[in-house]
């Protein structure tokens, strides 16, 4: 199958002291509607590959393509518009913005690209529906569980039916009840709905869920599993 | 700092961009999007940002107060004595103010019965008190300066000149004294002798007419004074509003009356509107130490805003939001401070103005330009202090902001490489 992402040779070096490669050279391909799951311990550089693919940061070397669209070539308005609208993010930490309801935080990406109020409320509802917090619409995160929160994350990512939905330790702050409910999500999506993710998780027990485990230490990809061999 | 220069040069051309009407347009298509959002991080921090829009709203009433003052000030001196024609002999004029007395000093000497106050005229200013005193007309003054003290009680030396052209014998009555606060006040005095007075006790004051420049142009042809019953002047004083037309006057005041001598001392109202400015000189100063402070606080509490809202901006950021857009988030959120401020300033200073235009015998008011120029100091600072955590937040990457990572003016410079000064 023909990969939507692609990232060539990419590495990543912070300018902390004599500078330090968090990711040395990695090269992936994620097809439509695969479930990718990226594995290793802390520090590895999972979180920083997940920037990287999400065009949340800048390589220092190599370069990301979304759909054919080198990452490389666009400035930074560019980057935006790619992740408003082929892109959907989860946050270990839920990141909903705390000023605004449930439904105004899962809104908020579709007025990003003008869509109608009509049509916003709509697919609002629907999310909020498909993830089981239509009950909460009304309420801020202050006043939600960490599982509320993430679900409500993930309708948010899901908001403009991007390409691909990139989560980083989306389980890292749930308990394990709540952690598999938040995978059986995105598993539901992914096979209902042919939706495409990336998932980082330091949790071996997450391996059923995914198409493609890919394996890494010290900043490189040691080894990428199939499922079923 | 090749850093920050070059932030700053950038800001100001991208100030310059903003107002492209293509990013005008695009700023009004998303104030709706980010407007509600700004507005609730006002609300949730509504103590911090009234406070920052308190100190907004100080500067604009401080500046409104000002204003008024001046305005009043200025009007007052210029209502009051623009209309002054006065058929009077002698004016003597000043303001009440230490460096503004005039004729305080002015010692006079007048035949008896032929001195009478024509008129004392008073007009209070915020800087003290301008008054006018005229005498009636026919009276006669003489300045009194260089006089020798007077040997007697009750008895008085009077000059020679003064006695001749006043027909003042040995033994008449006098009046002598000098000019104070109240006006012409003099007692009358029995004349003990004449002296060969000092050139400055040969001056006529008498007889002297104080006009405005119009009314002066208008006597070109010579003769009385329009609409007067006075004769022919034959000294002029010349009072006009202004201070740099004093030697061009006094040149045609020469031509058009060679034989009068010419009395003219400091302008009342140009007096008057220097001192204004020499009162508003400390109070430009407090203006821009309240402007400057509350500056510094819009500039504290956006930055504050920014530092402890660095995920959810990057978050913003992530989500998809262009670096204008967070730029516009923030500066919605500096709009609201500054618009709470506007308010809470104009509807203050207004009523303080009111207050005190009651209370004073100096009428304040208020222009509408005033108004104008009240919000566009308090925009203008209210930009200058959101500027810079604005365009911090801009610049950053989102994973710069949700990661917590110490924020440069210009992070793609040497300037975020140094990092000697430990950013934001």
């Amino acid at each position: 199958m023909k990969p939507i992402l692609r990232a060539t040779a990419l590495g990543r070096r912070f300018p902390a002291g004599e500078g330090v490669w968090a990711l040395k050279k990695v090269d992936l391909e994620v097809a439509q509607g695969e479930f990718v799951l990226v594995a290793g311990p802390s520090g590895c550089g999972k979180t920083t590959l997940l920037n990287l693919l999400g065009g949340l940061d800048r390589p220092t070397r190599g370069d990301v393509e979304l759909k054919g669209t080198a990452f490389s070539k666009l400035d930074e308005s560019g980057l935006a518009r790619i992740r408003r609208r082929e892109l959907g993010f989860v946050f270990q930490f839920f990141n909903l913005l705390a000023d605004l309801t449930a439904e105004e935080n899962v809104s908020l990406p579709m007025r990003m690209i003008g869509l109608s109020k009509a049509e916003i409320a709509l697919r609002t509802a629907s999310l909020l529906e498909a993830v089981g917090m239509s009950y909460r619409a009304k309420h801020t995160p202050f006043e939600l569980s960490g599982g509320e929160q993430q679900r409500v994350a993930v309708a948010r990512s899901l908001a403009n039916n991007p390409l691909i939905i990139l989560a980083d330790e989306p389980t890292g702050n749930l308990d394990s009840k709540n952690g598999l409910d938040i995978m059986e999500l995105f598993r539901r999506f992914n096979q209902e709905k042919k939706q495409t993710f990336v998932v980082v998780s330091h949790d071996p027990g997450f391996a059923e869920y995914a198409d493609r485990v890919v394996r890494m230490h010290d900043g490189v990809v040691t080894t990428i599993e199939r499922k079923g061999g | 700092m090749i850093g920050l220069v070059d932030a700053l040069v950038r800001g100001l051309t991208g100030f310059l961009r903003a107002l492209h009407p293509r990013n005008l347009a695009k700023m009004a298509r998303l104030t709706p999007l980010y407007f509600p959002l700004a507005a609730r991080s006002v609300r949730r921090r509504l103590l911090r940002n009234l406070l920052v829009g308190l100190a907004l709203g100080s500067g604009i009433i401080v500046y409104l107060g000002l204003a008024a003052s001046f305005h009043g000030t200025a009007a007052n001196t210029s209502r009051r004595t623009e209309p002054l024609v006065l058929p009077a002999d002698v004016l003597a004029f000043g303001i009440d103010l230490p460096d503004s007395q005039p004729v305080d000093s002015l010692k006079w000497v007048a035949p008896a019965g032929a001195f009478e106050t024509f008129d004392r005229w008073q007009a209070s200013t915020s800087l003290g008190t301008l008054w006018v005193v005229g005498l009636r007309e026919g009276s006669r003054l003489w300045s009194g300066d260089g006089l020798p003290s007077f040997p007697l009680q009750g008895e008085v030396l009077v000059p020679a000149t003064v006695a001749k052209a006043g027909k003042v014998a040995l033994g008449d009555g006098v009046k002598v004294g000098e000019q104070a606060r109240s006006g012409f006040a003099g007692a009358t005095f029995r004349v003990a002798g004449f002296v060969e007075g000092p050139a400055a006790a040969d001056a006529l004051l008498g007889n002297a007419v104080v006009m405005r420049l119009d009314d002066l142009l208008a006597l070109r042809s010579g003769g009385a004074l329009p609409g007067s019953p006075l004769p022919a002047p034959n000294a002029v004083a010349v009072w006009e509003r202004q201070p740099g037309d004093n030697d061009r006057l006094l040149g045609r005041v020469t031509d058009l009356f060679p034989r009068a001598s010419v009395w003219w001392s400091d302008l009342p109202a140009a007096r008057a509107l220097a001192a204004a400015g020499g009162f508003l000189s400390p109070g430009r100063v407090i203006l821009a130490t309240v402007f400057v402070l509350a500056g510094l606080g819009v500039f504290n509490v956006m930055l504050l805003s920014l530092l402890q809202r660095k995920v959810q901006l990057g978050v913003v950021k992530a989500l998809g939001a262009e670096d204008d857009e967070v730029f516009l988030l923030l500066l919605l959120e500096g709009v609201f401070m500054a618009a709470g401020g506007a308010v809470l300033g104009v509807l203050g200073g207004s009523f303080l103005v009111n207050f005190l235009d009651r209370a004073s015998e100096v009428p304040l008011f208020l222009s509408g330009s005033d108004f104008i120029w009240a919000l566009v100091l308090a925009v203008v600072s209210f930009y200058l202090a959101a500027w810079l955590p604005a365009t911090l937040c801009r610049r950053a990457s989102p994973i710069q902001l949700m990661a917590g990572r110490r924020l440069y003016v210009n992070p793609r410079s040497t300037c975020a490489q140094c990092g000697r000064c430990g950013g934001f």
